[in-house]
């Protein structure tokens, strides 16, 4: 029988920095998080797409994607949406503060399978944060990988997240960024429209691509249907699920689609695995 | 070969509970329950335990680490997974059976469940075999011997030709009951009471039939192809999701994970959670992917019959026939079964 330590104790980790992507009742802040623990800091090695259980010691704890890349240094990035009580806690959070992470969980994008391929990212609202560790990835191993297409949108300009990050990615070669809102603002220089729209209107070329999109599930749905259009395979084809989790790894039953558990199976699944999944986009 | 008298039993008892924690079937209000074994108590032989001994190994409540706040700040300090040595005597093969399920559960995968793991190893498991069954009994529909002792440390049962246990007279005199080793752990204990143990020659009490009867092949793949099958709606109208089916299951093991604080202490801890309640997969925003009655229900029987198959090659189900008995909705697994044989499959 194989050993291992407590796996439901957190490590402690101290907010760096903090800032707000985006303002209003569904306020998303990032932490920027270092582990106290040094050997703990060392032996973390997150893949692009895993998630990280993390909380406020005496409030909980919350499943959360890693939104940045293991290439970008010995730190934790997570983008959180304030929506109950632990993401209020986790926006309370200030420099120097401590909070807990337990982690990294589940499977990963599998960007070693990717190299040679041309990327296409398609974000809807906080969706962009699991992908943004692909994009920092390739950025950073640009020599590995083909034309970097990132599609993004959210429903007003306030509503984007990262987007200080988008101006730069133009200056460097073979990669594009296309950003949409549902409706005209003044001064608005990109797309107006849905997602799924917008895809048709950037008519990226299935071949030799991977596609692959994060957010709320009825753009999921439409942008499936568009990426079909498109003559996508269901292989060229992933996303990632969120359920409601407890453990992180397997055991406590809560997560699953079908037989599936979003946190050991997933939460990176490709689309030919969940066509034939009951219940994957309930 | 050994045998031991049931006369003797309570005295075997009493000498390993002087050295171990012992659990024991004995009543208690007219149901039966594993207790802490203590002189003086008399062991229920005839009807299976009301909850199964699920407790001893995955407590219902159990602290995975405490901490202290301090301000923003806080520390963890570890809860050490160890666990007492105990014996669980007399349980039966279904619930040994879902001993065997919990262990791929928390023992296989990339993660191992030390608080589990812990006891699980600290356990020597003395199984009682039936020879007949209770009327809500099924474990052969789910390929349960309920004489087979697999994973068991030490089996009792009873023996050939001997009068089924029914008069007085016969509990004064007492019978005699094989004893078998089935580990080293138990040999050990064989070999250390040898003195309430006698060589003996007959042959276990065979095993009657159980009343209740179904076939299971196919059943996996069959669900497979009927999610959005109107039985899912029909059967589950009438539950009350109370829960009860999964509080006494014996292979059930969802379970919450919650912290308590009191003042600028606290500790995290895991508590059996259920399928059935509507706050299971409710998330922070509103959404919830199975948000009634249907699927929640759906859920259940599909994990018991179709996705722990898909994922370890068994039901998680061992025919215990707790849910059944103590539905207040008289829900029926082997009516469930049923229906999902009869139910023709719509080929859209």
């Amino acid at each position: 029988m194989k050993e291992n330590g407590n796996p439901y104790k957190p490590e402690i980790a101290t907010v760096e920095d903090t800032w707000y992507e985006t303002y209003g009742d569904r306020c998303i802040k990032t932490l920027k998080v270092v582990l106290d623990d040094e050997k703990a800091r060392e032996s973390w090695g997150h893949r692009p797409g895993q998630c990280a259980m993390i909380g406020v010691l005496g409030v909980g704890e919350s499943m959360i994607s890693i939104s940045c890349s293991p290439t970008e240094g010995k730190f934790l990035r997570f983008s959180v949406m304030r929506m109950g009580k632990v993401t209020q806690a986790l926006h309370e959070l200030e420099p120097g503060d401590k909070m807990t992470v337990r982690g990294p969980y589940g499977n990963s994008f599998p960007v070693e399978e990717w190299k040679g391929k041309n990327i296409l990212t398609i974000g809807g609202g906080i969706g962009q944060a699991p992908l943004r560790p692909i994009i920092e990835y390739v950025k950073a191993n640009r020599g590995d990988y083909g034309k970097l297409t990132l599609i993004y949108g959210a429903r007003t300009s306030g509503d984007l997240c990262f987007k200080g990050e988008f101006e730069g990615l133009n200056a460097c070669s073979d990669i594009n960024y296309h950003l949409s809102i549902d409706v005209q603002e003044e001064g608005w220089p990109h797309y107006v429209g849905f997602v799924p729209s917008l895809l048709m209107d950037v008519n990226p070329s299935p071949e030799n691509t991977i596609a692959i999109t994060c957010g709320p599930p009825i753009m999921i749905r439409f942008v499936l249907e568009n990426l079909k259009k498109l003559n996508f395979a269901d292989e060229q084809i992933y996303t990632t699920l969120e359920n409601r989790m407890k453990c992180g790894f397997g055991k406590c039953g809560r997560c699953n689609v079908g037989g599936l558990y979003v946190c050991k199976d997933g939460p990176v699944f490709s689309y030919d695995t969940l066509k034939n999944v009951p219940e994957a986009f309930a | 070969m050994k045998a031991i008298n049931s006369i003797l039993i309570p005295q075997f008892l009493d000498a390993l509970a002087r050295e171990t924690a012992v659990l024991a079937p004995v009543k208690n209000g007219g149901d039966v329950y594993f207790r802490p074994w203590q002189p003086g108590a008399e062991i229920q032989w005839e009807q299976n335990s009301l909850l199964p001994p699920k407790n001893a190994l995955f407590p219902q409540t159990e602290v995975l680490y405490k901490y202290e706040l301090q301000g923003q700040d806080g520390e963890i300090h570890e809860e050490n997974p160890g666990a007492e040595p105990q014996i669980i005597f007399g349980l039966r093969n279904c619930d040994l059976q879902s001993i065997n399920l919990l262990d791929k559960t928390f023992l296989s995968g990339d993660y191992v469940d030390p608080f589990y793991q812990a006891r699980r190893k600290n356990t020597v498991l003395i199984v009682f075999n039936c020879h007949q069954p209770q009327l809500t009994c099924f474990c052969t529909s789910l390929g349960v011997d309920p004489q087979g002792g697999e994973g068991a440390d030490l089996v009792l049962y009873e023996l050939e030709r001997e009068p089924a246990v029914k008069s007085v007279m016969l509990y004064e005199t007492g019978r005699e009951l094989g004893m078998e080793a089935k580990t080293g752990k138990g040999e050990e204990i064989l070999k250390k009471y040898r003195d309430f143990f006698s060589d003996f020659g007959k042959k276990p009490r065979p095993f009657t039939s159980c009343t209740l009867h179904f076939k299971t092949e196919g059943l996996a793949e069959k669900l497979r192809k009927m999610f959005e099958h109107p039985i899912w709606a029909d059967i589950s109208r009438r539950c009350l999701a109370c829960g009860v089916c999964t509080y006494i299951c014996p292979t059930c093991h969802c379970f919450d994970i919650q912290g308590k604080n009191a003042g600028d202490q606290g500790y995290k801890y895991r508590c059996w959670d259920s399928c059935m309640f509507s706050d299971y997969t409710l998330m922070a925003g509103g959404h919830d992917p199975r948000p009634t009655k249907r699927e929640r229900f759906r859920n259940r029987f599909l994990h018991k019959l179709a996705y722990f198959m898909e994922r370890y090659g068994e039901f998680l189900c061992t025919g215990c026939g707790r849910c059944l008995a103590k539905c207040p909705a008289n829900i029926d697994i082997s009516y469930v079964v049923k229906k999902v044989k009869e139910a023709e499959i719509n080929a859209r």
